[in-house]
């Protein structure tokens, strides 16, 4: 799973969402790391939409503005837990190796 | 945040090279993505945000964004500069038909007689465009 990927379904995991809020979140949440591109953005939620991983919650008109809301469905949630799992284990592995080894230095 | 119409008619302009449906159902949501990324005297598209664009209008087109919208069952023609044409018929190459045809599994190319491609798109690795879009070079 791309990165992009993993931070907009994580941003969906705390609940519904419109465009620009993904965005916004997806920056907060990466300390400014993350910052998706209007084309990046809407390219992966179709992709998502179709996968079925996330689905329209509601639209709203905001200063006549369209916005669309997207949550992630039960599938997409098992979907970005299960990829998280990965990432975690993949982290302790790498950490572990990185601390010098318990009981070697004397 | 930004309300200028000049922005917003420059950024509409960039949406124009996405497919029709997915224009149809984004559009009007996209921009207001972009408009609200906007700085407020902002006058134009950033160079990043507009390659952005561009990029994945291209992908759409492509059919490259897997399980997206994509160019299914369609065919394209292909046109030939005039000075490869006489020596591409000499080699059974030439103008007789030349498509390409998008399935939802292979991009296939044909080109007279002789030459026909099956490219599964899984092989595809990148898309680009040559010449301000005029042309697409697959790197396979």
């Amino acid at each position: 799973m791309q990165e992009a990927t993993f931070m907009i379904l994580t941003a969906l995991a705390a609940g519904s969402q419109h465009g620009y809020g993904i965005i916004t979140d997806v920056q907060a949440i990466s300390a400014g790391r993350v910052q998706l591109k209007a084309g990046t953005l809407y390219a992966a939620l179709e992709r998502l939409r179709a996968d079925r991983l996330i689905v329209v919650d509601r639209e709203e008109i905001v200063d006549s503005r369209l916005r669309r809301y997207y949550r992630l469905t039960p599938a997409g949630g098992e979907v970005l837990a299960a990829e998280a799992a990965r990432l975690e284990a993949n982290a302790r592995v790498a950490m572990s190796r990185l601390k010098p080894a318990a009981g070697a230095v004397t | 945040m930004s309300d200028s119409p000049d922005l917003e008619r420059r950024y509409r302009q960039l949406l124009a090279c996405y497919p029709r449906a997915f224009r149809r159902e984004h559009e009007q949501e996209i921009v207001a993505v972009l408009m609200a990324g906007a700085d407020e005297d902002q006058q134009r598209p950033g160079l990043g945000e507009a390659a952005n664009l561009i990029k994945y209008a291209l992908w759409m087109r492509l059919g490259l964004s897997r399980g997206g919208i994509m160019i299914n069952d369609r065919t394209f023609s292909i046109s030939i500069d005039r000075p490869s044409r006489s020596l591409m018929t000499v080699f059974g190459a030439g103008r007789k038909a030349p498509r390409i045809t998008m399935s939802p599994s292979t991009v296939e190319v044909r080109m007279g007689w002789a030459f026909q491609a099956t490219i599964p798109r899984e092989a595809i690795a990148s898309a680009r465009s040559l010449n301000r879009g005029e042309r697409v070079a697959l790197s396979v």
